[in-house]
């Protein structure tokens, strides 16, 4: 898969030659889908192959931004309280009912999973958009130096509809 | 639990990964549980498994070296299995070479699964596995940036395996995005807060002083209170009790020949400098200035010094986010960098390469100043008066900072060599 990751280093800024950051873009290219979305209810159960608690969480999708996704989907993440025990990956999104979000999708084997944890769920707040903790990533300078990324510039709803319709085929 | 190539630079401390009526996670206090086993199946394609086996048991050993903390882990025999497989109760730790799960994220580099009891957060399961289908893994400095190094990335899993969530603590193990170095590796004395908060031992014996809380040092294997700033000083304070004590710091611009002046509202702040890095990170002085200002306006920041050597400057906010930065190559000065300026704030003069210089930095407030329309270089750092930023407060009053306390401008400014707990960005 480094041909992906590639693909995201040609994405980050013009400074960058080596950074990761996930900006918008970036994150599309590696995701099936980047939808408007409403959160569902959620139900926690046991994967059948890792034999770990896996949350399925119902997500209506208001409008896909980015690719194509079906009206009605199931995100698929790690974690959750079975039997009094309850497993968690830190750096993950969490997804609470009724809230709507901007998610960026990878659909692997039929199912949906977040493109990059935490970094593929946004909250929208009226036009603007939310997204974590993204202001203080490090990317690496032409001369090889680490240097502190610019903080990424609040966005709104419209401004990353745009950005991704530039993405489309 | 997920370790990204990027790096945060908050300010927020350690964290449980949870708590449970204030409880937080945490292994049981002397529990046979915490032990953990390599896979010997999921093993690294790149690196012989002792060598791993070695990387991932310093980084477990970390959390244990402070002597405040009781943390201890132990490796039993090496098992057959799969670390995500949810059934083994052996604490698994393993590479997983290809089919890295869609669960975990593309780009991650390693997670941690921990499980504990909802009732009293308390542990009993953990496994580590390592993203070898996306990443190449080495033992060192990484040379380039799809690799990762092993102890740095097990420091910061074992830091999970322990109990922490993410911290934003500068240059903490537990910060959620990979240097793309070695930081991890060891502990700041943030995370020792943390390892002895959950593991407390009573002890107060230390090697260094990372393992020591943060306002500590490790005095004679102690750590001990730090006394004062301890580095501005030529003489002790007669006030104290207690034998003399010697302070040389070598640093030219602390006693206090950094100077500033006030005129109009604006500061005027002068320092020296060395210059000097390592290939990725500032290993001359670190000149820290703490910024009081008590308007609520936009400042332009004029960094000057006469030439021949690289200097940079950044800004951060009170909560450790970036304010501004100009880190570009800049032989000579100036370079300027605007910033609304409504609350405490540092900056840091910085430099990369080339001989020691005196530097002045004007922090300029509305009206602006007629100062030099920039360094013509073509960057974005020519600040001009005509493009000197709007305050958006209206018009100014024309006897410099328009706010609250008049024309004084600050209320204070002083430099203060902090101590640097901040990850250098190089």
């Amino acid at each position: 898969m480094r041909w992906l990751l590639l693909c995201l280093l040609l994405a980050v800024p013009a400074q960058a030659t080596t950074a990761l950051l996930l900006d918008a873009p970036a994150q599309a290219r590696l995701s099936t889908a980047v939808v408007v979305a409403t959160v569902g209810e959620s139900t926690v159960s046991l994967h059948p192959d890792y034999k770990r608690p896996v949350t399925r969480t119902r997500v209506s999708v208001d409008e896909a931004l980015f690719g194509g996704a079906p009206k009605n989907l199931v995100v698929e993440q790690f974690g959750g309280t079975l039997a009094g025990a309850t497993l968690a990956v830190p750096g993950d999104a969490r997804l609470v009912a009724g809230e709507r979000v901007v998610l960026f999708l990878r659909q692997v084997d039929g199912g949906w999973f977040l493109t990059a944890l935490e970094q593929s769920a946004w909250g929208i707040d009226g036009d603007r958009l939310s997204r974590p903790s993204t202001a203080h990533y490090t990317q690496r300078a032409p001369d090889g130096r680490l240097v502190e990324a610019p903080d990424q510039p609040s966005l709104s709803l419209a401004s990353l509809r745009l950005q991704l319709k530039a993405l489309s085929p | 639990m997920i370790l990204w190539l990027l790096l945060p630079l908050t300010a927020s401390a350690w964290a449980p990964l949870t708590t449970c009526a204030g409880a937080p996670t945490a292994w049981p206090d002397g529990s046979p549980e915490t032990r953990f086993r390599m896979s010997s199946v999921f093993v690294s394609d790149e690196v012989p498994a002792p060598t791993v086996a070695g990387a991932v048991r310093i980084g477990f050993d970390e959390w244990g070296r402070p002597g405040c903390s009781n943390f201890n882990v132990f490796q039993d025999a090496d098992a057959f299995g799969d670390p995500l497989d949810g059934e083994n109760d052996d604490n698994l730790i393993g590479w997983y070479e290809s089919g890295w799960p869609a669960q975990l994220g593309a780009a991650t580099l390693a997670v941690t699964l921990p499980v504990w009891w909802e009732d009293d957060c308390e542990l009993f399961s953990a496994d580590m596995v390592f993203n070898g289908d996306d990443h190449d893994w080495v033992l060192g400095p990484p040379g380039d940036w799809y690799e990762a190094d092993i102890q740095s990335v097990a420091t910061h899993e074992a830091g999970h395996w322990v109990g922490f969530d993410h911290s934003g603590f500068g240059g903490s193990s537990m910060q959620s995005l990979y240097s793309g170095a070695l930081d991890e590796r060891t502990l700041t004395c943030d995370d020792t807060v943390g390892a002895c908060a959950l593991y407390p031992s009573g002890d107060d014996s230390c090697t260094d002083d990372r393992y020591c809380a943060c306002d500590q040092t490790c005095d004679g294997g102690t750590c001990r209170v730090a006394l004062g700033d301890d580095d501005d000083d030529t003489e002790p304070d007669p006030e104290c009790e207690g034998p003399g004590r010697e302070y040389d710091e070598g640093e030219p611009n602390d006693d206090p020949p950094a100077s500033f002046e006030i005129s109009d509202g604006d500061a005027t702040i002068q320092g020296r400098i060395d210059c000097a890095n390592n290939g990725s990170e500032y290993t001359g002085d670190h000149d820290f200035l703490a910024l009081l200002p008590v308007c609520d306006e936009t400042a332009v920041l004029t960094l000057e010094w006469a030439g021949g050597a690289d200097l940079d400057f950044l800004g951060f906010r009170g909560d450790g986010t970036a304010l501004f930065e100009n880190q570009t190559v800049e032989q000579q000065g100036p370079i300027q960098s605007t910033a609304l300026l409504g609350a405490a704030a540092t900056a840091l003069v910085v430099c990369w390469e080339g001989a020691e210089v005196d530097w002045t930095l004007t922090v300029d407030w509305p009206p602006y100043r007629t100062i030099s329309s920039g360094d013509d270089d073509g960057d974005d750092d020519d600040a001009t008066e005509d493009e000197r930023p709007t305050t958006g407060l209206g018009e100014v009053d024309g006897r410099g900072c328009r706010c609250a306390a008049g024309r004084s401008g600050w209320s204070a400014l002083a430099l203060i060599p902090l101590a640097l707990r901040r990850r250098r960005t190089g």
